[in-house]
């Protein structure tokens, strides 16, 4: 098996080394409070030019995954999430910590966490390669489409308003047009500047929009949690780790296979989870106060999400989320196309991304369960030193990919807008997704339509085509129904 | 005087309609730029670079137009018992406090290619954090602990930083 083979590069010191950093950063950013992976990962993304394709792969895929780590500590402690993904475990880790048992919360946290993200990461490296197979027989237009499912299912889940949500992803597609055109390199969208030829670097627009909106928006808000630094008996009791296990397994299966539709984010997962866990307990008046399986499960689908969303992205260059499309981002920029050559190609970059990721979790395990009352101090940060550090490590961020200065005034742009859309109720994902997403979907759109001599047939052409097409257009439905349904249930 | 939420909602209804009136100014703008290129060099059979702009921004108008439509027409003007539930969560609009940061931010860019990077890193973190009633010493030390960061940014992780007047 490749994997195996590769098995040197996966273990090589400089691997091991960039993988730690990675999961610390990562577990960092969980814990903080108002700074998520996604922005970390786009500060962090033209530094990692300056090291190896996979030594940058690895440190930001780890920064991604350890962030689901370290968001259950601040969840659990502060009541206060430090991710998205870690909402439902405040629910009863929360209350868990009122009552003495913060330290029972975080290793169920923890452990679930790593049985899950390993599970998943078995599963992605069994499935991997024979998907990668599948995807040589997708053809062009079919690949068009599939590109166009991916997006409109990231519009269909993202915010309370589809138009809005299409809005986002259009305007993301317009961001990605400005510059020399991919097929012709003729300038458009330019008006006559020089500066523009380039486009908008990638890298500047995902900074502004995570790093410098979220600031920006932060400014806004008042919510501060109440920490209780006391963690208590740091090891529950062999009983109660056994009686989370079957949780944990369900969790990872739910959390798997959502991961593997894009738009389906680890929040959505754990939730799934943590709904599934109440409904099937025998006293469900345990959920909200205390209960462990109300920890393992959304613990458990989180991080197996966080794994399962590595099959889209390198199998179809798919991301599924905007952590991830930032590390799609990371591929463009070091000249490899995540795909289904990837495996064939460059296996050492394939199998030891994968590699890294287990040896990751080890290190996350280790790094969560002993340091935690480090972690609690850290949490003790006021958000007043984090925003100017944010803003500053903002610039040098923008700066340091092609150290061009107007880098800096785009990523304040986005920042702006960025700010301006989580005030609006714009979703963001789908604005990322198409900036990263767009010169791709413009090409493989316009080689379609030159294979058929400019006929829109070429896409209902054949079965795979015909699915994907109603798969689209079911969707904008199913997401357009969801939305009516739930307005309708608040109106009740 | 406070306002009631269906001023508010009010409010954000107009705000959304202006943002998708600009949307609107954007997209006919692209429209009228890419038409010229809409076929390219190759004649009227093929597509040119100007195709995906043009269509794409065909679609910004039309659901810029929906937006405004949905805040203007389509929405009915909740009374004021009724509207609290339509309330969204996130900050009402009326409330700007990120304004300052924002213009704290521009005015640090803006001051970067004149002062340099580590001076003006300096006054930003030093302003923002006695903004937020931070004492002095912890303000100066995280400030220069910033500096020190750029210092490093530059000179190991090779990231060309304006130097400026300061000369650091």
């Amino acid at each position: 098996m490749s994997f195996l083979n590769e098995l040197q590069t996966v273990f090589s010191p400089e691997v091991m080394l960039w993988a730690g950093l990675g999961v610390l950063l990562g577990t960092l950013v969980g814990v903080l409070p108002g700074i998520g992976p996604t922005s970390a990962m786009a500060m962090l993304l033209a530094v990692t030019t300056q090291m190896t394709p996979l030594s940058g792969l690895v440190m930001l895929a780890g920064i991604y995954y350890g962030s689901q780590y370290g968001g259950s500590t601040t969840s659990i402690l502060m009541n206060m999430p430090g991710e998205v993904s870690s909402v439902v475990t405040a629910f009863d880790g929360y209350p868990l910590a009122r009552q003495g048992k913060a330290g029972h919360a975080l290793t169920v946290a923890a452990i679930s966490s790593f049985v899950a993200g390993t599970i998943g990461l078995v599963l992605l490296t069994l499935f991997a390669e024979p998907l990668s197979n599948l995807a040589f027989y997708v053809k062009v237009p079919d690949y068009f489409l599939l590109l166009l499912l991916a997006m409109t299912i990231i519009v269909s889940l993202a915010g309370r308003s589809l138009t809005k949500g299409i809005l986002s992803a259009a305007v993301g597609l317009l961001f990605a047009t400005v510059g020399l055109d991919p097929v012709t390199g003729t300038p458009r969208l330019t008006f006559g500047s020089d500066t523009l030829l380039n486009g908008f670097s990638f890298a500047s627009a995902s900074i502004g929009l995570f790093a410098l909106g979220e600031v920006f928006f932060n400014a806004e808000s008042s919510v501060r949690g109440t920490l209780v630094s006391a963690v208590g008996k740091l090891y529950p009791s062999l009983r109660e780790i056994l009686g989370v296990v079957p949780t944990m397994l369900r969790s990872t299966a739910i959390g798997f296979v959502g991961g593997l539709l894009p738009g389906v984010s680890p929040s959505t997962t754990s939730f799934i989870a943590y709904d599934v866990e109440r409904r099937i307990a025998k006293d469900p008046s345990r959920f909200g106060k205390g209960a462990l399986e109300g920890v393992a499960g959304p613990e458990g689908a989180n991080n197996a999400t966080t794994s399962s969303g590595f099959i889209p992205l390198m199998i179809f260059g798919i991301p599924p989320s905007p952590a991830l499309a930032v590390l799609l981002g990371a591929f463009l920029i070091y000249g490899l196309a995540p795909g289904p050559l990837l495996f064939s190609q460059q296996p050492d970059i394939a199998w030891g991304l994968i590699g890294s990721m287990y040896a990751g979790n080890v290190m996350l395990l280790a790094l969560n369960l002993p340091l935690v009352r480090m972690w609690v101090q850290v949490l003790k940060i006021p958000y007043r030193i984090l925003a100017p550090v944010i803003i500053l490590l903002s610039v040098v961020g923008a700066l340091s990919l092609r150290n061009n200065y107007f880098d800096v005034w785009v990523t304040l742009l986005f920042g702006l807008i960025g700010y301006l859309m989580r005030k609006f109720d714009f979703p963001l994902a789908p604005m990322i997704l198409a900036i990263v997403l767009g010169p791709r979907v413009e090409a493989l759109l316009r080689r379609s339509l030159q294979i058929s001599a400019g006929s829109w047939t070429v896409f209902v052409s054949d079965p795979v085509g015909i699915a994907l097409c109603v798969l689209i257009v079911l969707s904008l439905v199913g997401g357009l129904w969801q939305r009516r349904r739930l307005r309708h249930d608040q109106f009740d | 005087m406070r306002r009631g939420p269906a001023s508010r909602l009010g409010k954000r209804n107009a705000l959304e309609s202006a943002i998708g009136l600009g949307l609107v100014i954007v997209g006919v703008v692209i429209v009228a730029d890419s038409r010229s290129d809409y076929h390219g060099d190759r004649g009227s059979g093929t597509l040119g670079p100007g195709f995906f702009p043009t269509w794409t921004a065909v679609l910004v108008i039309v659901l810029a137009l929906l937006l405004i439509a949905h805040n203007t027409v389509l929405r009915e003007e909740p009374s004021a018992g009724g509207a609290a539930d339509d309330v969204p969560e996130a900050p009402p609009p009326h409330r700007w406090r990120a304004i300052p940061t924002i213009g704290i931010a521009c005015a640090y860019v803006g001051l970067i290619p004149t002062l340099g990077f580590g001076a003006a890193s300096f006054l930003l973190v030093l302003l923002c954090m006695r903004l937020e009633r931070a004492p002095w010493l912890q303000a100066v030390a995280i400030a220069a602990g910033c500096v020190a960061l750029g210092v490093v940014a530059r000179d190991y992780a090779f990231i060309e930083l304006p130097t400026g007047l300061a000369g650091l």
